[in-house]
């Protein structure tokens, strides 16, 4: 079977006109573009306003710095990008865990029963995607300083659930409504009990769907800058606001750019991670038949 | 060996009504089929026996012992899906394996079972595959497998032969009445398809908007239809009103007919006339020693391979004759019709 798909992908290829190739040439660039100044940036030495590219490379200074500048400062503890990581995966990942919590329950529901004000609660959903997001900082912030939660942790991961609740939901609710009630009723004919369908039936089945929106979850939490700037109050930094400290000077200096890339990383280690994941645990052994 | 009885079985969803006052006795080791048009509450009913719906009233029992509370989980049974549920992210041991394993079996009796059914049906082979890797008879043993592991003392199963082509349904067929036959489950399935139910059920219940209309063999339900709707769904297509000129003798639009002597009806009843279309006998010139027969001419003809249906227009009224196909009669043919009274059947108006 694999050999056929194969065999069809090359067909595949051949078969695209010129049109079709500069179509997915154009997102290519649109998705690799902007990491290629920023790459460049980071291993500039002096790169100057009308210059095309970096006037000085480090290499031609290696001699002053061993490694490029912008490296040796992030990667130093004045920079404070060790921190600022640190407390992103924390941030992001609580705020995933406790977003699937919430959301499980709700996209089953949402999936499988109907009640009053359903097509109400699924339109209003996205609100506070609509909503932007500065209103949602300042008004939440105006009652967390009262609660006493601004300026730490729970104010910032409460106000991450706001963004990310919508998208999970959405998601899950997707996954549920592929997973049909008979695998569940199956179960429990076979003698499961309730606590045996979750792990050894259901959780392995939404897997997929469940890896999907908590990488979604995690990556829009370790992005979101001005809840955390607000509600952080500058006492818990994350790498988007310690990224933006750098560049509010209007100016993208080549220890920002190295930033940029750290701030990347957490993204691209997850989305291989998951990518593997979901192709080798689910799809290969048999999904999507 | 279990016998299941339902006793005044009602099914309420909010305001709909889905099964109104079943009765239904299913004798032990019997495979019994329930059949109706879609949303008649034959899936409903099987949901019940195996305790994954409530009845709203009335009670469930198996050998006398009424289960109507008990839980799924508690209830012993086995359910095959039309889709056959496999968990598609464990292997064909998993699956089977899934019931003992949650039950708390031992290791080493799992193994034991799970060698011995496999073997059963077949599957030895497959068994580190995962469901998206079989085909679709492969995949209903896997499911009738993981039932039959749990010992259930019922097997339920919702269209066991739908999603099957033509020679795999022979197939499963003969498997499923074998098993059957092997283990003396008491089996029971759900089908809108008077076929499957004919092929495999030793007794038939078929459910007309949630109400039972007639319990019995195959063969009495096709040839003995106890009314209009059940002939119809078992697809009868030669139905016509008539009245009785005497005891054993009915007129209808097509001519008189004989029939069986009717004890119950009184001369000049009216009657709806059942004429199957494989019992009546097509000859190509009037019968000599006989009264001639109904005359008509043929006006379509439609071949099976094996058989042959014939549209004959008589006295303006269209019936069908089917034959096996020894012989071919042309369109336009002029033929005469004969029945034997016992192939005639009475229904009331």
């Amino acid at each position: 079977m694999q050999r056929g798909n194969q065999r069809g992908n090359e067909a595949l290829s051949a078969r695209l006109s010129p049109f079709q190739k500069i179509y997915l040439l154009l997102v290519a660039g649109f998705i690799v573009g902007p990491f290629l100044p920023v790459i460049v940036q980071s291993l500039a030495f002096r790169w100057a306003w009308p210059e095309l590219l970096p006037g000085t490379w480090w290499l031609e200074q290696r001699e002053t710095s061993m490694i490029p500048l912008a490296w040796d400062y992030v990667l130093s503890p004045y920079s404070r990008v060790w921190e600022a990581t640190v407390n992103t995966v924390f941030i992001g990942s609580v705020v995933t865990v406790i977003c699937l919590a919430i959301c499980l329950p709700v996209a089953r529901l949402l999936a499988r029963d109907s009640f009053a004000g359903k097509s109400a609660f699924e339109f209003f959903l996205s609100l506070p995607l609509i909503v932007p997001e500065a209103a949602i900082g300042i008004a939440l912030l105006m009652i967390f300083i009262r609660l006493g939660l601004a300026g730490g942790y729970v104010g910032i991961i409460v106000a991450h659930l706001i963004p990310t609740i919508p998208y999970m939901v959405r998601m899950l609710a997707a996954v549920y409504q592929g997973l049909g009630r008979e695998f569940e009723e199956q179960a429990m004919i076979l003698g499961a009990r309730p606590s045996q369908i979750l792990w050894r039936v259901t959780l392995p089945m939404l897997l997929p769907g469940v890896v999907a929106g908590a990488l979604f979850t995690f990556l829009v939490s370790t992005n979101i800058f001005l809840l955390t700037f607000f509600l952080g109050q500058g006492q818990v930094i994350t790498l988007p606001t310690l990224l933006f400290s750098k560049i509010s000077g209007g100016n993208l200096d080549t220890t920002a750019a190295a930033i940029t890339l750290i701030v990347t990383l957490p993204g691209i280690i997850l989305l291989i991670i998951s990518e593997r994941f979901i192709k080798e645990e689910a799809f290969g052994k048999g999904f999507g038949s | 060996m279990t016998q299941v009885q339902l006793n005044s079985v009602r099914k309420q969803f909010g305001d709909f009504v889905a099964i109104e006052n079943l009765d239904l006795y299913i004798s032990s080791g019997e495979l019994v089929a329930l059949l109706g048009p879609s949303g008649c509450g034959k899936t409903t009913t099987l949901r019940m026996i195996s305790g994954l719906e409530r009845p709203s009233d009335g009670a469930i029992l198996f050998d006398g012992r009424d289960v109507s509370e008990q839980s799924v989980q508690d209830r012993n049974v086995g359910m095959v899906f039309q889709r056959y549920a496999l968990f598609p992210h464990m292997t064909v041991e998993k699956n089977v394996a899934f019931g003992p394993s949650v039950r708390g079996e031992s290791r080493t009796e799992i193994a034991r079972r799970l060698d011995e059914i496999l073997e059963v049906v077949q599957l030895t082979p497959f068994r580190d595959r995962f469901p998206a890797q079989l085909s679709g008879g492969q995949m209903q043993r896997v499911a009738v497998a993981r039932t039959l592991i749990t010992k259930p003392s019922v097997l339920m199963m919702d269209e066991p032969l739908a999603n099957l082509d033509t020679k795999l349904r022979l197939e499963m067929r003969r498997f499923i009445r074998d098993l059957q036959k092997r283990f003396g489950i008491t089996t029971i399935f759900v089908t809108h398809d008077q076929i499957e139910a004919m092929e495999l059920a030793d007794r038939v219940a078929v459910i007309f908007d949630g109400r039972l209309a007639q319990f019995d063999t195959p063969e009495r339900l096709y040839r003995c239809p106890r009314s209009l709707d059940v002939a119809d769904f078992m697809g009868a297509t030669n139905i016509y009103p008539g009245k009785l000129l005497s005891r054993s003798r009915v007129e209808t639009a097509l001519g008189e007919i004989d029939c069986p002597h009717q004890n119950d009806r009184s001369v000049g009843d009216s009657v709806h006339v059942l004429l199957r279309a494989e019992a009546l006998d097509m000859n190509t010139g009037p019968s000599a020693s006989e009264p001639p027969g109904l005359r008509g001419r043929i006006k379509t003809r439609d071949f099976f391979g094996a058989s042959v249906m014939y549209r004959v227009v008589c006295n303006d009224r269209e019936i069908d004759v089917t034959e096996n196909a020894r012989r071919m009669l042309e369109v336009g043919d002029d033929v005469w019709l004969q029945i034997a009274p016992e192939h005639v059947w009475l229904l009331s108006r």
